[in-house]
């Protein structure tokens, strides 16, 4: 891995693309040591980042930042709210390969099911276990994934998650993912990005959802 | 990236489409909810290889397509990213596609900004495409990420038609993933899925936050 040319030519074969004029090197401006180190807790900016609009990405944008803390050795944890214990995603893979668990807290159960009774106390359930969580000071980086619909459809208390989130540890990251995030989470968050649906494949080309890409 | 920042319809826009109409004639594939694990991912021939396209200006664009590379090397798909523009090779996302065995791979020359001689980075650029462009005719990857690959259009160093023919003519099953803002239009009547990352709040912005190692970089 280096940006000098004469590594360029990656592939196994060692076939280099042809029809290129010989360059001098590039120079490097500055040192290319990665200068970024994972501050002490002490001395870290925790930041509430919210990942929500009706284009793909929240989800995966969070598995992205997980992708990253999980470089520098920081504790990930990932719960998912809507998702169902019984489908096993590539994520959940690739994520065990790297000793990270995600943890939907469907319990095998389905959301949305007709019962709200049985929806709402699934999501306490779920939202009691990431309350310990996040009071055990377990994670450096807490994901909860789809939690914006269990406030949406009023599972759960928002002024008592919003209480939770805003009163967690100073240092501690957390990403929430789903549509239509309440304008007081949007308030209390850091980072807030709206995934906004230009083009989908499902609405434009009626192409369902794909292993790898999707789940 | 669409310059009419009118406001979105609130109906959803995954409403009923209609029949699927794969590239070979096949049936798509269903995925079922079955026992975990029974999810698998068809061969190149039945898979709708999709050119997705992450722009805006806000967060989550190259994070996206990390998770994307989590999601498709959990499903042993054939994973690689190549970053136009940074430089940084030891950066979290590397360290932990290097643990899970997919190759992140730096092109450029790192931050341009406040930099005037450029010459040497758009070298690096034209080298880098024309490696990924033999990378896509040649279809090594199931999933090939091209990081920030719209600056390098944007600055003219890079010949947009030419990117466009050369995804378009991938081979069938494959997916392209292009991150970067400043996507033109023609960039994305091309994609098949495009998000556009709006930043509702950035903490650099409001807060003066620095980027943090494990979120940012």
């Amino acid at each position: 891995m280096s940006t000098n040319p004469d590594s360029i030519a990656l592939d196994d074969s060692g076939t280099a693309p042809v029809d290129l004029p010989a360059i001098k090197p590039a120079r490097v401006q500055r040192p290319r040591k990665n200068r970024y180190k994972v501050k002490d807790r002490s001395e870290r900016r925790g930041l509430l980042m919210v990942h929500t609009g009706n284009g793909k990405g929240k989800s995966t944008a969070a598995l992205g930042v997980l992708v990253r803390a999980a470089g520098y050795d920081m504790s990930v944890g990932m719960f998912q709210f809507i998702k169902s214990a019984e489908t096993l995603y590539g994520e959940h893979i690739a994520a065990k390969e790297l000793g990270i668990d995600i943890i939907p807290l469907g319990d095998g159960f389905t959301w949305l099911s007709d019962n709200i009774e049985a929806d709402r106390a699934l999501a306490e359930k779920g939202w009691a276990r990431v309350k310990d969580v996040i009071e055990s000071h377990q994670f450096d980086v807490l994901i909860l994934d789809e939690l914006t619909y269990c406030l949406t459809y009023k599972w759960l208390d928002e002024e008592q998650v919003l209480a939770t989130l805003r009163d967690r540890a100073p240092w501690m990251h957390v990403v929430v993912t789903g549509r239509n995030a309440s304008p007081a989470l949007i308030e209390l968050a850091d980072l807030v990005t709206e995934m906004h649906l230009v083009r989908h494949p499902y609405r434009e080309q009626g192409i369902g959802a794909q292993p790898g890409i999707e789940l | 990236m669409s310059t009419s920042d009118d406001i979105e319809p609130r109906t959803d826009p995954l409403s009923a489409p209609a029949a699927p109409t794969p590239s070979n004639g096949r049936r798509a594939p269903v995925p079922k909810q079955k026992r975990p694990g029974a999810y698998r991912v068809p061969p190149r021939k039945d898979r709708h290889g999709l050119f997705i396209l992450n722009t805006g200006d806000g967060k989550g664009k190259t994070t996206a397509a990390l998770g994307l590379l989590l999601r498709a090397s959990g499903r042993d798909m054939h994973t690689g990213m190549f970053q136009f523009i940074k430089r940084l090779d030891d950066a979290g996302e590397h360290i932990t596609a290097a643990r899970m065995g997919v190759e992140i791979i730096p092109l450029g020359n790192g931050c341009t900004l406040g930099r005037t001689e450029l010459l040497d980075d758009m070298t690096l650029a034209k080298q880098g495409w024309t490696h990924c462009a033999d990378l896509i005719t040649r279809g090594e990857y199931d999933v090939l990420i091209l990081d920030e690959l719209t600056l390098p259009i944007q600055w003219g160093w890079l010949s947009e038609a030419e990117i466009i023919s050369a995804i378009k003519a991938r081979p069938q099953g494959t997916h392209v993933v292009v991150t970067g803002r400043y996507a033109s239009e023609t960039l994305i009547a091309a994609a098949d899925l495009v998000t556009e990352m709006r930043a509702i709040k950035h903490p650099y912005a409001t807060q003066n936050l620095r980027a943090q190692a494990g979120i940012d970089v």
